[in-house]
């Protein structure tokens, strides 16, 4: 017993390991599309693959685990868990910033802010990540007509501000 | 998922966007809680992980309540394409180890002249920035929230403030604390490991003398809570409820009870918009309760609730009567730290790029308050930077008793009321802003304890 349970639990780990190579940067886009912020992005990633470790002996790993990230991810960085981490804190986006990136994201930031999280998050879901809007709809929790909607929205606002 | 692709219009911002976030740092190695973490052989790391489910397995607090929730905004079913694992009933998390039963925090609880540092404050389960609160209570105290090395929340009760010792039943995804005419109130949710993650509904624990706590289940007209407060008066809370089935909008109210089972809406100001967009979570912020120096304070606001002047406070002694507080509250409050003479909110909207936080200081007990702009003794951030300008220059918090306040170049003070501040000498880490935590005896900075001297 005790040698499959060791066994398991090794397989797990190395799955997970697999996982964070994987899926690191999607779900860090995922957040800081949703969020604009790129030390939340970096801390609720962190924090949605240190759930994923917690669960790493129940998930089902023959199935893609990009959905469960992202659903923890979104959950959150939204109300609930907002709710405990609203004490204001000073974003850390500029410590892993060197001088020229962090103007250059300064300028996106800003850019991006005339979207809401959802146009954001729908266009880096669809565009960059290639989901359909189906599934990003079951992942944000809406129809996929609004999703389309807000890619449409997001496109449109972004070229008003040129 | 296929692998990333230029998107269909050329646009410059999404373009510097895609290669900002290919030049992310990805941690080399992928995360694991403290405890679990570590250069253990494989052997004995894998006999470590079967010591702990056993434990949990044989804990109580682990067999917490698996409801499929109904939590606001959680999706009801998995995309198709990003197929979800089928059949995977909804289970309790996998828990991380325990924090530690006990702890001790030394240091003198008054007439503060001093630190003592030390560098291993491993076994202290607090987190600074505010990851751990710590109630005031009858004399002693009560911490509650996220424990060093732990990814679920826990509490942990002091009769003096040096040594502490966990409620193992309490320990949960997310619990919150507050006092209660009986006592003390606390509630636990739980998130599932299932895809889609479910979290479940409240469980209601009481105590009368924080040692020992009574499961109530899940409490009558409340759900989907955000924040509690109490007073030997009355209890409130914040709940959200979901505009629609699918929503992307979620309502907030006010409720009250007496006792944490029954709870019944407080109907506070329904001239404003209650209404919270998910869509814009950088600028909406949801309303939050807290209690302190023997009152109740709500704090609501920002353009998403349709308020010009942005932030409002209100106060109250038993949650059911509510008075508008006056003064010049320009941004959100987020939170508020209690002083013996005074309370300090702190102000801001958390949107990097066009940050601007601030300080609001009360002597009245809440019910007027005056911006201090100066962010006490600490001044304004001079880093120069676009993102920084708007920060105090150091750290602040407090115990109920004690503001103290860290500047960067190593300058400490104390004060009782956030206005009156009585220079101290620090000689420990400097904490950043909001990275400072204030215990019954003592400090936290980074990784430093300092006991009060």
């Amino acid at each position: 017993m005790g040698m499959t349970v060791q066994a398991a639990i090794r397989d797990s780990n190395l799955l997970y390991d697999r996982a964070f190579d994987q899926h690191w940067r999607p779900v860090f886009r995922f957040v800081l599309a949703w969020t604009n912020d790129w030390g939340a992005a970096e801390d609720l990633t962190q924090e949605a693959f240190l759930r994923l470790w917690r669960s790493r002996e129940r998930v089902d790993w023959n199935e893609p685990i990009l959905p469960w990230l992202l659903v923890t991810a979104r959950r959150l960085a939204t109300d609930r868990f907002r709710a405990l981490r609203r004490r204001v804190l000073p974003s850390s986006q500029t410590a892993t910033f060197d001088e020229p990136m962090r103007d250059q994201w300064l300028d996106v930031q800003a850019a991006l802010k005339t979207l809401s999280a959802l146009e954001r998050t729908a266009v880096v879901l669809t565009l960059f990540e290639g989901a359909s809007p189906a599934d990003v709809a079951e992942i944000l929790n809406t129809t996929p007509g609004a999703i389309r909607a807000a890619v449409s929205r997001a496109r449109e606002k972004l070229e008003q501000e040129r | 998922m296929t692998p990333p692709t230029k998107p269909a219009r050329d646009d410059r911002v999404w373009t510097d966007w895609l290669a900002l976030t290919e030049r992310a740092r990805q941690p080399r190695h992928a995360p694991r809680p403290a405890s679990t973490r570590g250069n253990l052989p494989v052997g004995m790391a894998a006999l470590a992980a079967v010591v702990v489910i056993v434990a949990v397995v044989g804990s109580r607090f682990a067999s917490t309540p698996t409801g499929s929730g109904g939590s606001g905004g959680s999706p009801s079913s998995a995309p198709s394409s990003l197929a979800a694992p089928s059949g995977s009933g909804a289970q309790p998390i996998a828990t991380a180890p325990l924090p530690p039963a006990t702890y001790t925090t030394p240091g003198v609880a008054s007439n503060w002249t001093g630190f003592t540092w030390s560098t291993s404050p491993s076994e202290i389960p607090i987190q600074v920035g505010g990851a751990v609160r710590i109630l005031p209570w009858r004399g002693g105290y009560v911490a509650y929230g996220t424990a060093n090395g732990s990814l679920g929340q826990s509490v942990w009760v002091s009769a003096d403030g040096l040594t502490w010792k966990l409620v193992p039943e309490l320990s949960a995804t997310q619990v919150l604390v507050a006092e209660s005419p009986a006592g003390l109130v606390a509630m636990t949710v739980t998130q599932s490991n299932t895809v889609p993650p479910t979290i479940s509904p409240e469980t209601v624990w009481t105590s009368t003398d924080g040692t020992v706590w009574h499961n109530n289940g899940t409490p009558v007209g409340l759900a989907n809570v955000t924040s509690i407060a109490g007073t030997p008066s009355g209890l409130v809370a914040i709940q959200g409820t979901d505009v629609s089935s699918g929503s992307m909008s979620v309502t907030y109210s006010v409720a009250y009870s007496t006792d944490g089972l029954r709870w019944s809406t407080v109907r506070v100001d329904p001239s404003l918009n209650w209404t919270f967009d998910r869509n814009t979570p950088e600028t909406s912020m949801v309303p939050v309760v807290q209690a302190g120096n023997g009152h109740l304070f709500l704090m609501f606001g920002d353009k998403g609730f349709g308020l010009s002047t942005h932030s409002v406070v209100w106060w109250s002694v038993d949650g059911r009567a509510w008075a508008r507080s006056t003064g010049t509250i320009s941004q959100f409050g987020s939170s508020m730290d209690f002083g013996r003479d005074g309370i300090l909110l702190y102000t801001g909207i958390a949107t990097a790029g066009t940050n601007t936080y601030g300080f609001v200081v009360s002597t009245d007990g809440g019910m007027s308050w005056q911006p201090d702009d100066s962010f006490g003794p600490l001044g304004l951030n001079t880093c120069g930077q676009v993102a920084c300008v708007e920060f105090p220059n150091g750290a602040v918090a407090a115990n109920g008793t004690y503001f103290v306040a860290v500047r960067a170049d190593g300058q400490a003070w104390t004060s009782y009321d956030a206005k009156t501040w009585t220079s101290i000498p620090w000689n420990g880490t400097i904490p950043k802003p909001f990275t400072l935590a204030v215990l019954p005896r003592g400090v936290m900075s980074l990784d430093q304890y300092g006991a009060a001297k």
